[in-house]
């Protein structure tokens, strides 16, 4: 695969989930009205018209029952899949270890131990959508010459934001991590928006976060806040694929600390945990000095010091 | 100075340009509506909410339920809803409003939930009667149209899916009678009654 169909590919799958979280509800929707009460009983037209198509192209397979719901809790084939935030925060809330529930999660585990933030930078609808507002963003400072702000803050806090949300799950017997986890919010508002009148209270803050990562902070949530990052970043601290500079080949552009997504430094080694392993770094990289390598990265700092002085 | 203050308001311009474009997204549309109304009446801590069929008991249901909606999606009426604003802390969590549709008793929600929070039960007549209870059933019979002599309704009646046990009407005139025990809380009577005679009160947190 080159450089460049890896961010295609990654892009289609990006898509492609985004695209389930808003069709499985809508597939769901039309199974339920065909069974109950027939297609005639739909009242609003938007619906009407989707269900029409549907109609069309499945038409009369009621039984598509193999996926549910989003990313946040998923059924494939039988078998449940739970993001490890839902899980860990079952069992801080239960104060209990639910075997099945535990086992739900191993797929998303395995994957993270491998690969890292993976989950972040190939699946989650939220980065999804954060990137394409940090496109909006940069085409407005470039193109409309607006100088937007870029306000910085700690990495360290999406962690606090993490054992926050866990502590109070264990003192009040309440999951709260799910009411701010923005996955599990989109797929909940998308869900409400298909088979209800709207969406709520989450669909206010998914539409906030957007104007304050527009105007205020680039990706704010995604490097600071997110609790659900600062588990996989955890999880995948001792992850085994890693992004690596090949420092003979590099001349030190620094252009991979320009486009990646999250603020980080790849060329110097500064990817830590953080890394959601997406490879826009990989796909830029002019010198293709960077690559994906199993095992821990070993860069010689001092020579990449002496090229950075060449121009 | 200058290039300052026109960044400045072409940023107060553009985020509320973005704020007004947003509200009218929402306005004029039906968001809330009779569900609101419902939940500003009882607030949450005082009635609670009435759960789909096989929740564990209330407090349990909020440490277990991770708010992903699958018995929502999997409700072949569309009886499930998401709770919202006004519920606090219950955010994102299932809940029903038997007065816009009652339970249909199929028991496909409790067969999805990946966390336990719904117990499974199996889609049996008498395995429903004796594990299910949504909430207990209240008649009001001042209200209701049997009692006070208005008219012979009795709508409720052939809505229970247990009519007979839960729900007996006395000839010669058809005046309802409600048994506690018998009743699984489906709602089914609740969504038919004219009056608002009869209402499904959840347990709420304070039962156990």
């Amino acid at each position: 695969m080159s450089r460049k169909t890896l961010q295609t590919f990654r892009k289609l799958v990006q898509s492609l989930v985004f695209f389930s979280i808003i069709l499985i509800p809508l597939l769901s929707s039309y199974r339920i009205n065909l069974s109950s009460e027939g297609l005639v009983s739909v009242g609003r037209p938007e619906l009407k018209a989707v269900f029409w198509c549907f109609d069309r192209v499945i038409g009369g397979l009621t039984d598509v029952n193999l996926i549910g719901s989003s990313v946040w809790s998923v059924n494939i084939l039988g078998f449940n899949i739970m993001d490890p935030l839902a899980v860990a925060s079952h069992i801080f809330a239960t104060r209990h270890i639910y075997p099945l529930v535990l086992l739900s999660s191993i797929i998303p585990l395995i994957f993270t131990l491998i690969f890292g933030r993976i989950f972040c930078g190939w699946i989650c609808p939220f980065n999804f959508i954060m990137e394409m507002n940090a496109k909006l963003r940069s085409f407005l400072q470039k193109k409309n010459g607006m100088g937007l702000e870029d306000v910085i803050f700690s990495r360290k806090h999406k962690y606090f934001v993490l054992g926050l949300g866990l502590l109070l799950s264990v003192i009040f017997g309440i999951q709260l991590l799910p009411v701010i986890y923005p996955p599990a919010v989109i797929g909940r508002e998308i869900a409400s928006l298909v088979s209800y009148r709207g969406a709520g209270i989450g669909a206010c803050l998914i539409i906030l976060l957007i104007v304050f990562e527009l105007f205020f902070s680039r990706r704010w949530w995604c490097k600071y806040i997110c609790p659900g990052g600062a588990l996989y970043s955890l999880l995948g601290s001792g992850r085994i694929l890693q992004i690596q500079n090949d420092v003979d080949k590099c001349n030190g552009c620094l252009k991979c600390k320009k486009v990646c997504p999250l603020g980080l430094n790849p060329a110097e080694g500064e990817v830590g945990m953080e890394c959601t392993n997406c490879g826009v770094c990989y796909s830029n990289c002019p010198k293709k000095a960077l690559k994906f390598k199993f095992g821990k990265p070993g860069i010689n700092l001092s020579l990449l010091k002496r090229k950075k002085g060449k121009p | 100075m200058e290039i300052k203050r026109r960044d400045f308001l072409k940023k107060t311009g553009s985020l509320a340009l973005g704020a007004a474009g947003i509200s009218l997204l929402f306005l004029g549309k039906d968001v809330y509506g009779e569900e609101l109304k419902i939940r500003l009446l009882n607030s949450y801590y005082e009635s609670g909410l009435l759960r789909p069929p096989g929740a564990v008991e209330e407090n349990q249901f909020l440490s277990k339920c991770i708010r992903c909606l699958r018995c929502a999606e999997v409700c072949p009426v569309g009886a499930i809803k998401c709770a919202d604003t006004g519920s606090l802390l219950a955010l994102g969590t299932p809940f029903i409003v038997p007065k816009e549709r009652g339970c249909t008793l199929c028991m496909n929600c409790t067969r999805v939930c990946p966390t336990g929070a719904l117990e499974k039960i199996e889609d049996d007549q008498d395995v429903v009667r004796k594990k299910v209870k949504l909430g207990e059933i209240v008649l009001d019979e001042s209200i209701c149209s049997a009692h006070t002599g208005k008219r012979k309704c009795a709508a409720c009646f052939y809505a229970c899916p247990f009519s007979g046990k839960a729900i007996e009407i006395m000839p010669p005139d058809l005046k309802p009678k409600v048994n506690v025990n018998s009743c699984v809380g489906c709602g089914l009577c609740e969504e038919v009654c004219t009056q608002g005679a009869i209402r499904i009160k959840p347990h709420g947190l304070n039962k156990a």
